[in-house]
């Protein structure tokens, strides 16, 4: 139903509809920020790469070919210029500690809603990209395992075993922390 | 995918992959976990235990949406309607044609109104001085005067 919606949305949009650019935007860039949000851990980063992922998505407009769900593209783009982005990260702070926060090197405190939230986004954003992109996509959004797997061009037996092991070092993460 | 049959290692593969909740395990594979796990709860307590302290922390997590502002942003990006460009282009290729029927329409007037005449007079005196050279006089004012 979605699908055949957005194909309607696409060929209106890339007509110049404001109505259907702006539907697609509501319907999409939750998702999109959402994912660049947790991959990056930075708010400001996360709406650049939610504006660079839509410019390309209306260039792409004009020739859209529906081999693929409009959602799914849209997820990989973004998903990818996360991936290069924190590769220039890495590149830049080659000689520096990165200035992730470890949660089990915080002081010793009780865990309130707060403070538990920061310290599962900063574990998540401390995990290695692929497995963080994986929790988030399959954990944190609505994605199906088929979708998730197309987004990251992954197996669904591969992104199982990503899954398996973010959610381990989390709870390894978080559980030290608690102790700490 | 297809896996037969459902083992207790496998079982636990699932929890610790998916989560605690069985709906979210693989299609393929829902019913026999399920199955599984209501034969034997205790042989899968202690991983159901720690899949759902994860899941409860990732639940926990907010929403994250797009401000107004990005809204706007994103909409404001996305293509402008045809027309708009079309007058823009649709004006380029009238310039070139409004100058060639100029250039033509001026060629016209010139040709019409000046060469034209000028070079009839010229080539007429060229051709009466042709002819008064081979009939042997010198020039057309000695052939009016003889005649008169």
């Amino acid at each position: 139903m979605a699908f055949t919606s957005d194909l309607d949305q696409i060929a209106r949009a890339a007509a110049g509809d404001r109505q259907a650019a702006s539907a697609l935007v509501n319907r999409y860039s939750p998702g999109v920020l959402a994912l660049a949000s947790r991959m990056l851990s930075d708010r400001t980063e996360a709406e650049d790469v939610t504006q660079e992922t839509f410019i390309r998505a209306w260039k792409a407009l004009p020739d859209w070919e529906p081999r693929a769900k409009f959602s799914t593209w849209l997820h990989r783009v973004a998903l990818n210029l996360c991936y290069d982005r924190l590769r220039k990260r890495r590149e830049t702070l080659m000689d520096e500690l990165p200035e992730r926060t470890d949660p089990a090197l915080m002081p010793h405190e009780a865990l309130d809603q707060a403070e538990r939230v920061r310290a599962v986004e900063a574990a998540i954003a401390a995990l290695p990209e692929r497995q963080a992109a994986a929790l988030t996509l399959c954990a944190l959004q609505d994605h199906s395992q088929a979708e998730a797997a197309d987004i990251m061009e992954i197996s669904v037996e591969a992104l199982e075993s990503l899954l398996a092991r973010a959610r381990r070092t989390l709870r390894t993460v978080l559980t030290e922390r608690s102790e700490a | 995918m297809t896996r037969q049959p459902m083992t207790d290692a496998r079982l636990i593969d699932l929890i610790e992959a998916w989560g605690a909740d069985t709906n979210a395990f693989p299609e393929t594979e829902r019913e026999a976990a399920s199955r599984r796990l209501a034969e034997s709860p205790e042989t899968f307590a202690a991983a159901l235990d720690n899949a759902r302290s994860v899941d409860g922390l990732l639940s926990g997590l907010p929403e994250i949406l797009p401000s107004a502002a990005l809204t706007a942003r994103l909409v404001e990006s996305a293509p402008k309607p045809a027309r708009a460009s079309r007058n823009w282009l649709a004006m380029l290729p009238r310039w070139p044609a409004v100058g060639a029927f100029a250039s033509l329409a001026i060629g016209l007037v010139i040709g019409l109104n000046g060469i034209q005449p000028a070079a009839t007079d010229s080539s007429e005196d060229a051709v009466d001085t042709l002819v008064y050279a081979a009939l042997g006089y010198d020039s057309v004012s000695f052939d009016q005067e003889t005649i008169e």
